[in-house]
């Protein structure tokens, strides 16, 4: 059912977010170091997708014309205004010790100098990216995405007119957003069972089950949390992503005053 | 194209494929429907927009 009125924005916006998504799962440092897409590797660009596909969403909930869609745009494109230069700070501060944006050669690094991973920088970008992933995923306590009621729907306000198949997309992507960025964070804080540059055939096996195993470690510690976790108030939430552009900014700064040669 | 060139496009096949059969697993939300909590039994539409507000 395709709600009358509507665009092509509205029509294309799920194929967006789950082509943006695709695309970031295969620029990653996933499995192996040596992906082919290696040059476009670069965690600037990955925000530049993640954002694009945000952005797609929330024009598509403008497209509708209805008052529920509107209002999950304006909260998604607030929050996501809060986040993004959290992201980029963060990604800033975990570039520095490696000379490079590039994904593989951030993970090198950490491979080649585990060190680093305890260093304030490293641990404070951790924290950072940690909870504007939450954000960014549209997971507790920034966002429940089991709830359909008016005062609290930030991602499923915007989704709300969707129904069979690019509903099954958008809540598809949304899956595939969380998969991709605990893959990410897995790798770039604890990078070990990766593929080198030239994989042989048991290291991309070992390769996909490290990331497997990660990747389920943090969908049950995330888990475990919204179990515990309690919505915030929306207005609460610009002081919890505010804290956290603060870790980053925090990140960045401890990453110059503890850079090792 | 050589061995490894060959493993590096099927690590990156393979993380693709990973992420479109992992998503509806990671994805689901883990916590209970508010709205079941507010229907059933015992919830109370204050329980409720305590929780969720």
């Amino acid at each position: 059912v395709i709600p009358l009125g509507t665009t092509i924005v509205f029509a294309l916006a799920p194929a967006v977010v789950a082509g943006t998504t695709l695309l970031i799962a295969a620029i990653s440092p996933l499995i192996s170091l040596g992906s082919p897409l290696d040059p476009s590797a670069d965690l600037f660009g990955v925000v530049g997708l993640l954002f694009l596909g945000t952005v797609a969403l929330a024009l598509a909930g403008l497209d509708t014309g209805t008052a529920f869609g509107g209002m999950g745009s304006s909260r998604e494109i607030t929050i996501a205004a809060l986040v993004e230069p959290t992201i980029l700070l963060a990604v800033f501060a975990l570039s520095v010790p490696g000379h490079s944006a590039n994904l593989a050669a951030i993970v090198s690094s950490t491979v080649s100098n585990p060190g680093r991973l305890v260093s304030p920088g490293s641990l404070l970008a951790f924290v950072a990216l940690a909870i504007v992933v939450t954000a960014e995923t549209g997971r507790l306590p920034v966002d429940n995405p089991s709830t359909h009621l008016e005062l609290t729907m930030i991602h499923e306000a915007m989704v709300l007119e969707y129904a069979g198949p690019k509903l099954a997309l958008v809540e598809w992507a949304s899956g595939m957003r969380l998969t991709v960025l605990l893959g990410l964070i897995a790798n770039l804080f604890l990078p070990w069972g990766i593929a080198s540059a030239d994989p042989t055939p048991l290291g991309v096996l070992i390769g996909l089950v490290a990331i497997a195993a990660k990747v389920a470690v943090l969908t049950s510690v995330l888990a475990t949390c919204e179990v515990f976790l309690a919505k915030l108030r929306y207005f609460r939430i610009p002081e919890l992503l505010a804290g956290s552009f603060l870790l980053a900014l925090l990140a960045v700064t401890a990453s110059y005053f503890f850079a090792t040669p | 194209m050589s061995q490894s060139s060959a493993l590096a496009y099927l690590a990156t096949a393979l993380q693709v494929i990973a992420v479109l059969v992992g998503a509806p697993f990671v994805g689901p939300a883990w916590r209970e429907r508010p709205e079941a909590a507010s229907a059933s039994p015992g919830g109370t539409c204050e329980s409720c927009c305590v929780n969720n507000r």
